[in-house]
């Protein structure tokens, strides 16, 4: 049981992280219209912030109360061998407060750090073909992944960084089942809020820049501000996701960060269903679902048995149905799951019945006609 | 049959959308048939709708008495019929002469391939100079004739035409309406013509149908329909 | 002194020299690559991400092609063995993926971003099907044609000419010319340009379009499949091969604008850029060689972003002599 209840924990900690990443993404798709498809780009950005602010206040925090000192060789301080012992020390000598401040701390900066982001993307998506935005987008994240993997700056290369304490650290036994709660705590907050945004005056301007920029443009809408906006709010949430990614992992890897990733966000919103936060709940939760139960540990801990040979493969296999799962959704139910609802106020279906009884009379002229 | 076309009660249009209302005309071998009425009536989408480029959702179209209702459009060139549509009516990223070759597809010997462009050539002399030139660089004028060529390669026995004139100045319309006598003349082809320009119209048909929100509101010959008072705002406006 | 000049003068030539030579290389195969991704966008309007898995199978084809002939035929042999599979397996994945999934969704309407996203699920499916398949059955992932890759000559004793260096670039030249003749002198060629142009029309003139169609998934398959061929001359083969240069091809085909030429030629100027810039940058300024794939992307991003109809547009008729 013990082993089951860890396999839960890991679930929900994806279902939370993927959850706001879905939530993200569905406001800048779903309700805009703006494919956002550097959407791992963002997550990166928010971690890689998360993971440079934590790194350092842990250096700062802890080393002199270890007694070690860390100094900057070629690259940042916390890539350092030094900074790694400080990192596995840091748990002896932070107590939970402080090691909870620092992960606050991260979270904010991660949201900052999206939302900064997101402002060079808002230059793209005013210009660009849809396809073509896509395209613009996924090449970004990919330069900042090459990069980032590449370069000692900001993450230390393919190293990464490590070791990054848990604010549960002094919790051995049950920190990974407090995290998932800390991390479902987050999703709540991050739907709570989106479904507010969405429902708001705010959101009635999404869906019109979406559904018809130049009628919103004369409508009164500033169509530009609007999907800056829209960027800004699903940034900040992307960079929250990678924050608490950051902190469940403790690591922070450019390699986590592929394209592969915004696939997964794309495939749960299109599976849950676009514009429909539950929608995308559901979808996260299929989508996370997968990613964690179809692995051997998993498999193995829940005392489920396969042939080898499929055991190997599972890693994969789940990849191939996820690519499955979005064909047959976008062939036999492109509107996913859970469809928008359509916009329902007494003033439009007052509009609805005028229409219809204007073109039943135009329907009557036009067969009196002689 | 004298009938070389014939709709039965024909319901068509895009999508969910019905434009076409049950219309029922017909074209006799050899008459030049117009289609009428005010914009918005459906006049295009009828013809698409036989040709099979909108959708049919009841009734028949029937060619050389062939039931041809739900004949792909490239079956439907294949019958010996032709169409020539209001916009997007040449390949712009194609030559003139790869426009009337790619009208030629379905010919199968080089030598009518030949025999058919020098017909088009001759009947729109213009084109032979600008044999190499992208359609897509060509004046509205310049267009028409490439559309209208690129339909007559298969020397169609029924040759649809959508607003053959429309977006042409005055002298250039008329010079392509009379080239359409020629056409009919060479290639015996009856032609069914939708036109905005409904005065320029029946006076160069045999006979007349006014659409009007996508039913029948009229036929007769040409000289009846611009008789008729109460069609006379058909007739008035721009075009006067 | 004077000697490490002279010497540094002749690393600099010589590499110069070979970096042009590899650049070519590399480039005339994103080039082809480029030119399939953009027959399947003109025909289709689709930006197909599983392009690049069909460049991927149809190299573990070859493989598997030359690995069984292995023992008792000639280099030539091989080769052509390796080639055909490529080519027929490029064409077969390509044509089945439109088949099972892409032309099923665009009978349903389905608009271009919807088919992007169809493709990155095709692209996933056969990716990590491959995986799957390749680790449970123990397979090599990392595979390279049993062909070899003789060296022909040598520069100077410090850049070489090797077969790859010759099969790649001569392979562009041959299929670019191919293409022409196809493209300009055939009917059927015509036809896909006509389709291209305006598919309502191309009905309209008798042209079956669902038969272009298919002759169009199978002949950019093909050319994937060549160049995927050629490319695993001289680059081990793994199941990520194809996602690798993928968004080479892509900016090869977007700064292209989808004509035809300007993809080839973009591939071969980006093939340079990355050879030529790597080299210079490394020499020069110390900087890591990893980071040349950013160039493509670099320049991907600004060709969408400031000139996004593309930068080398270059059509058939403009390589047509005045009549």
């Amino acid at each position: 049981m013990v082993a089951f209840e860890g396999i839960l924990a890991q679930w929900l900690t994806y279902f939370a992280i993927y959850g706001i990443m879905a939530l993200s993404f569905n406001i800048e798709y779903g309700f805009t219209g703006i494919p956002n498809f550097g959407k791992v780009m963002f997550v990166a950005i928010g971690a890689y912030a998360a993971g440079i602010l934590a790194s350092t206040l842990v250096l700062s925090l802890a080393a002199p109360a270890l007694g070690i000192h860390v100094a900057s060789q070629s690259g940042p301080a916390y890539c350092s061998g030094a900074a790694k012992q400080v990192f596995s020390g840091a748990v002896q000598v932070l107590p939970t407060t402080t090691l909870f401040a620092i992960f606050l701390a991260s979270v904010i900066a991660a949201a900052a750090a999206g939302a900064a982001t997101s402002i060079v993307a808002s230059f793209p998506a005013l210009r660009l073909r849809e396809d073509f935005l896509a395209i613009t987008l996924l090449a970004a994240g990919e330069i900042l992944r090459l990069v980032t993997w590449t370069s000692v700056w900001p993450v230390c290369s393919f190293n990464g960084i490590s070791g990054i304490p848990s604010p549960f650290a002094h919790y051995l036994g049950r920190a990974d089942v407090l995290y998932a709660a800390l991390a479902m705590l987050f999703l709540l907050l991050a739907w709570l809020y989106t479904d507010y945004a969405t429902n708001s005056p705010w959101g009635r301007a999404l869906k019109a820049v979406r559904d018809d920029d130049v009628a919103a443009e004369v409508y009164g809408y500033n169509v530009a501000k609007v999907r800056a906006e829209s960027l800004l709010v699903g940034s900040a949430l992307a960079g929250v996701a990678g924050a608490l990614l950051v902190f469940y992992s403790g690591n922070v890897n450019a390699a986590t960060y592929r394209p592969d990733m915004t696939f997964e966000v794309i495939a749960a919103v299109i599976l849950g269903g676009a514009a429909n936060n539950v929608g995308a709940l559901l979808g996260a939760a299929v989508i996370s679902g997968l990613l964690i139960f179809m692995n051997p540990s998993s498999l193995e801990a829940l005392g489920i048995t396969l042939p080898r040979a499929v055991m190997d493969a599972l890693p994969y296999l789940k990849y191939v149905i996820i690519g499955i799962v979005i064909l047959l959704v976008l062939m036999y139910r492109p509107q996913g799951l859970v469809p928008e609802k359509p916009l329902k106020t007494p003033l439009v279906e007052k509009t609805r019945e005028k229409l219809r009884r204007y073109l039943e009379q135009l329907g009557r002229q036009g067969a009196g006609d002689s | 049959m004298a009938r070389i076309l014939e709709t039965r009660d024909l319901y068509g249009g895009y999508g969910k959308m019905v434009i076409i209302n049950g219309v029922s005309i017909h074209v006799d071998r050899g008459e030049v048939v117009a289609l009428v009425g005010p914009n918005g009536s459906g006049k295009s989408t009828l013809l698409k709708t036989i040709y099979g480029v909108a959708k049919v959702f009841r009734g028949s179209v029937v060619f050389d008495s062939k039931d041809v209702t739900h004949v792909p459009p490239e079956g439907k060139t294949a019958l010996g019929m032709g169409f020539v549509p209001q916009t997007e009516n040449v390949f712009p990223d194609l030559t003139v002469e790869e426009n009337l070759e790619m009208g030629g597809y379905l010919l199968r010997d080089e030598e009518k391939l030949r025999e058919a462009m020098e017909l088009v050539y001759a009947i729109f002399p213009q084109l032979r100079d600008l044999r190499h030139v992208l359609a897509g660089a060509l004046s509205g004028g310049q267009r028409k004739m490439v559309a209208v060529g690129r339909a007559l390669m298969t020397m169609p026995k029924l040759l649809l035409m959508d607003e053959p004139t429309a977006g042409l100045a005055p002298k250039t319309a008329l010079e392509l309406l009379d080239k359409l006598m020629d056409i009919k003349r060479e290639t015996n082809a009856s032609i069914l013509i939708v036109e905005q320009h409904a005065r320029r119209a029946l006076e160069i048909s045999d006979r007349g149908y006014v659409l009007v929100s996508g039913r029948i509101a009229a036929e007769g010959s040409g000289r009846e329909i611009l008789a008729r008072p109460d069609l006379q705002e058909l007739f008035l406006g721009k075009h006067g | 002194m004077e000697v490490g000049c002279m010497v540094s003068g002749s690393i600099l030539l010589y590499g110069t020299v070979g970096s042009t030579l590899n650049g070519l290389l590399t480039g005339s195969l994103y080039g082809l690559m480029a030119l399939g991704l953009t027959l399947i966008f003109r025909v289709t309007r689709i930006a197909n991400f599983a392009y690049a898995e069909y460049i991927t199978y149809a190299g573990y084809a070859a493989f598997a092609a030359t690995a069984a002939l292995a023992g008792g035929a000639g280099g030539a042999v091989l080769f052509a063995a390796g080639l055909l599979a490529a080519a027929l397996v490029g064409a077969v994945a390509s044509l089945l993926s439109d088949e099972l999934a892409f032309k099923p969704l665009w009978h349903r309407g389905a608009d271009p971003l919807t088919l992007l996203v169809a493709s990155m699920g095709v692209a996933f499916v056969m990716r990590y099907s491959l995986l799957g398949l390749a680790v449970s059955a123990n397979w090599p992932l990392q595979v390279q044609p049993m062909v070899g890759n003789p060296v022909l000559a040598t520069i100077g004793g410090l850049s070489y000419i090797s077969g790859a260096h010759v099969a790649a670039i001569t392979a562009a030249v041959a299929t670019a010319a191919a293409m022409h003749l196809l493209f300009t002198r055939t009917k059927t060629g015509k036809a896909m340009r006509a389709t291209a142009s305006n598919p309502v029309l191309a009905r309209i003139s008798g042209i079956d379009i669902y038969y272009i169609r298919r002759l169009t998934w199978l002949l950019a398959g093909a050319i994937g499949g060549l160049a995927g061929f050629l490319y695993s001359y001289y680059n081990p083969l793994n199941p990520e091969t194809g996602w690798q240069v993928l968004l080479w091809i892509f900016a090869a085909a977007i700064m292209g604008g989808f004509t035809f030429y300007g993809a080839l030629v973009s591939g071969i100027i980006l093939g340079l850029a990355e050879s030529l810039a790597s080299f210079y940058l490394n020499t020069f300024f110390g900087i890591d060689t990893a980071y040349s794939p950013v160039i493509a992307l670099i320049a991907l991003v600004l060709v969408l972003l400031f000139r996004p109809e593309g930068v080398i547009r270059l059509e058939a008729h403009m390589l047509r002599r005045r009549a």
